[in-house]
């Protein structure tokens, strides 16, 4: 019964998208521990095979097993938009509920830098962190959780403000609430469904900005098993009709990134005060 | 976070889809309609896709072979090499230690090597009027020189400092007389070469002239007169050039009367090209896309002979690597022919030595492949004293997808004889810059010179005394033998302390080698005639 009500209050396609981001998930736990073949280790008397039992994804260039290194990459991919999302929005959260507690010129200093950040698209601005720090998976995870960074301060401010209006906060403020208090008690709470939609909203975006990045050659340094990485080792066998080296992580790419998009909407349909469900909510 | 930009890579994996797609059509669909007749009956101009692009058109500052591309086309030279049959029908290729005349009707060699003589024929002019005389072939070389940039270095075959050359001199109109410091066997090959290009004074002089020790900005891309077989209608550096058959060529026409040349860095697009039929001749495809071209009907793969390989240089200011036994244990640790066979796509020659089985000189009898014994690899780091898992970085280009490969395989080898290698991916505008400052543990490097001689070739990569060496490696007697063989003109001679020269450097183990590079070459059906050459020579294409 409760599976039922949880199928009926998340919708079909959000069930499809959680098997889908489990299939992933348990490909990145699971299978390095169960698969015979190792992401990294060559064999070159099985070099460019196809799809077989063996080898269910078929092997690339220096014979090292696809699926190995799919779900290398997977774990990868998983890894690197949690870190980039959880500190991106935990920094953007203090940013924000600073600025929007402090107000003057911290708020004008602190909001005029996320607006610096925020001039850059993303990808550009992790661009510039790579090729500043040197190219590799964490100056690609530093760059993609800066882009993160000014997105949640702007909403965190925002909300931060409407909150510290309400008559409620002005009530504990004149009892003499201190401003830490006031921010456990009353900001935060108020704040984290908001953070949680942003942070899953932004987790596939993440993924994608890190894999565009190995795809430019400046995230994921060979022999590494990170995706977007994969795709460009496997553009030019794709040519030679080698297609299985880059479709594979291009369609674990697709599959994460579609899934968590369609999960983040679903959240914020059930979370947000404003989303599609809040009437239905509100009624029921 | 909503504009975060997530289109280029879900572009990237949707072009990716349409790609798999077209491979997968590709295999029995031939690319061309199958009517060409052959024999050169083309509608259109000749169409070559080739590897990398030149940075300046001005053969006396030309450095690598990709700013060679133009040149043997655009400019007359008093030598060129001698053609030999090629590897398939319809092609030729060029014989590194044989010359023919070109812009010389003739040449005398006096007997000490010392002198060169030249005669050129009477009453040739430049487009501009001007005559093209011995005067202004003298002018060219001594252009060269002032210049003091990589012509200089290749029309004196690396000696500087005092020049190979000491002296030229335009006897009468059509004699030009040539003398150098010390004998030396390579001299006509570099006489052959992009430095020695014969370049119109009158047109040089209007554009700024002759700065010492200076390049000059306009000849980088403009041409410096027409002398050679075409000359240059159209070009947009870095992408295309134009060319069309030069009217006032002292020679026969050449066989096609526009070639049009694209500049390609991107090697997948070199094999849709290649394959689709839009590039008549694609000069420098990955091993991989010529591998799946072989049984395609669109083309012909050729693997032209060059002189280049495949090594890893070890740094011998790292210290295990100042240590011999490691190095040499380290040659033992590859299966080269599996490796060949996988990463190297079945191209190319195993060997062991200083020159490839390509160079004159090369004896294949002191240059066999250290044989597949990790065994003895262990047993030889153990006596070697070094530290226990050995660990270095192996540097490689950025952006290269058949050397990372290749770096991927050689780190799960040594991974077998406790030899731990990480990997760095080096942007290649930094590669001399990191070789000259000897910032690397280990790096691969897979080419070779421009100019095809051993001489030439260890200057840079071996001798102890030349600034140029690249790489560090000194091996002594080794040294002593590349001298005494430069000045030899005695083949019989020369070739024994070539021989010395291969004994002692393979003694010393002095760096990895793996396999000769051939040149790949990718000929469309309607093709008739291709030379190869190591700088492109379109003359004879059709």
């Amino acid at each position: 019964m409760a599976l039922r009500r949880t199928w009926q209050r998340w919708g079909p396609g959000a069930g499809i998208a959680a098997v889908g981001l489990g299939l992933i998930v348990v490909a990145a736990v699971a299978l390095p521990l169960l698969w015979p073949w190792n992401a990294t280790a060559t064999d070159f008397a099985a070099t460019m095979r196809g799809p077989s039992w063996t080898h269910p994804m078929g092997t690339d260039g220096v014979g090292r097993d696809v699926l190995a290194r799919f779900a290398a990459g997977a774990r990868i991919s998983l890894l690197i938009g949690l870190v980039a999302v959880t500190i991106g929005s935990l920094a953007g959260m203090v940013v924000g509920v600073t600025a929007g507690l402090l107000r003057g010129w911290v708020d004008e200093v602190l909001m005029r830098i996320m607006d610096v950040l925020m001039a850059f698209p993303a990808l550009l601005l992790a661009m510039a962190v790579t090729v500043g720090l040197g190219t590799g998976l964490r100056s690609a995870t530093v760059g993609v959780t800066l882009s993160v960074v000014p997105w949640v301060a702007r909403v965190a401010r925002a909300e931060t403000l409407r909150i510290t209006a309400l008559p409620l906060i002005e009530a504990s403020r004149a009892i003499g609430l201190p401003r830490l208090d006031l921010v456990r008690k009353h900001v935060l709470p108020h704040l984290l469904p908001l953070l949680i939609i942003q942070a899953t909203s932004a987790y596939g975006s993440v993924v994608l900005a890190v894999a565009a990045l190995g795809f430019l050659g400046l995230g994921a340094q060979v022999p590494t098993p990170e995706w977007g990485a994969m795709i460009t080792e496997g553009m030019e066998p794709a040519l030679a009709g080698a297609w299985w080296v880059a479709l594979f992580p291009g369609l674990g790419m697709l599959t994460l990134v579609v899934c968590t998009n369609v999960l983040s909407d679903r959240i914020r349909d059930l979370m947000d005060p404003r989303g599609a469900l809040a009437g239905r909510r509100s009624r029921g | 976070m909503r504009n975060v930009r997530i289109r280029p890579l879900l572009a990237a994996t949707l072009a990716m889809t349409a790609l798999v797609a077209a491979a997968c059509g590709s295999g029995s669909t031939p690319a061309s309609d199958g009517t060409g007749d052959g024999g050169g009956d083309r509608e259109g101009p000749l169409v070559v896709n080739i590897l990398g692009a030149p940075t300046t058109l001005d053969p006396a500052a030309a450095c690598g072979v990709n700013d060679m591309h133009l040149a043997d086309n655009l400019y007359a030279r008093l030598v060129d090499y001698a053609t030999l049959p090629g590897p398939a029908e319809g092609t030729t290729t060029f014989d590194p230690s044989s010359f023919e005349p070109s812009l010389a009707k003739s040449w005398e060699i006096s007997d000490d090597g010392l002198v060169y003589t030249f005669t050129l024929p009477d009453g040739l002019t430049f487009p501009s009027g001007e005559p093209l005389d011995a005067a202004a072939v003298k002018y060219s070389l001594d252009r060269t020189q002032a210049m003091g940039l990589c012509g200089n270095r290749y029309l004196n075959d690396q000696f500087v400092d005092p020049p190979l050359i000491s002296s030229i001199e335009a006897v009468e109109p059509t004699v030009l007389r040539i003398t150098l410091r010390q004998p030396n066997q390579n001299f006509l090959q570099a006489l052959a070469q992009p430095a020695a290009a014969v370049v119109d004074p009158q047109v040089i002089e209007a554009n700024g002239g002759i700065v010492e020790g200076a390049a000059n900005e306009y000849f980088a891309n403009h041409s410096a007169g027409a002398t050679g077989p075409f000359v240059l209608e159209e070009y947009e550096p870095g992408r295309s050039a134009t060319l069309v058959a030069n009217p006032d060529f002292y020679g026969d026409p050449p066989a096609s009367e526009r070639i049009e040349v694209n500049f390609i860095t991107d090697t997948s697009t070199m094999l849709l090209q290649a394959r689709n039929g839009t590039a008549d001749v694609t000069v420098g495809i990955s091993k991989a896309a010529a591998r799946s071209l072989e049984e395609d009907p669109c083309c012909t793969v050729v693997p032209f002979s060059s002189a280049l390989a495949l090594d890893i240089a070890l740094n011998w200011e790292f210290e295990p690597f100042a240590n011999p036994l490691v190095r040499e244990a380290l040659t033992y640790a590859f299966p080269y022919e599996d490796m060949l066979a996988s990463v190297g796509h079945g191209y190319g020659e195993p060997f062991y030595g200083p020159l490839a089985p390509d160079m004159p000189g090369f004896n294949p009898d002191l240059s066999e492949q250290r044989p597949y014994d990790p065994d003895r690899a262990r047993q030889l780091l153990e006596d070697s004293g070094v530290t226990l898992p050995l660990q270095f970085e192996l540097s490689i280009p950025a952006g290269q997808e058949e050397l990372a490969e290749f770096a991927t395989a050689v780190q799960s080898v040594l991974a077998e004889i406790d030899v731990a290698v990480t990997i760095r991916e080096i942007p290649p505008a930094e590669r001399a810059a990191i070789l000259d400052s000897g910032a690397y543990d280990a790096i691969v490097i897979a080419g070779g010179p421009a100019m095809v001689d051993a001489g030439y070739f260890l200057a840079y990569d071996m001798s102890c005394e030349s600034p140029a060496n690249i790489t560090g490696i000194c091996v002594p007697e080794a040294d002593e033998n590349w001298a005494l063989a430069r000045q030899t003109l005695d083949e019989t001679e020369r070739q024994g302390h070539w021989d010395a020269v291969m004994q002692a450097w393979v003694a010393a183990s002095p760096k990895l080698k793996f396999w000769s590079i051939p040149a790949m070459v990718v000929i469309d059906e309607s093709m008739t005639s291709v030379h190869y050459a190591i700088h492109p020579n379109f003359y004879s294409w059709k």
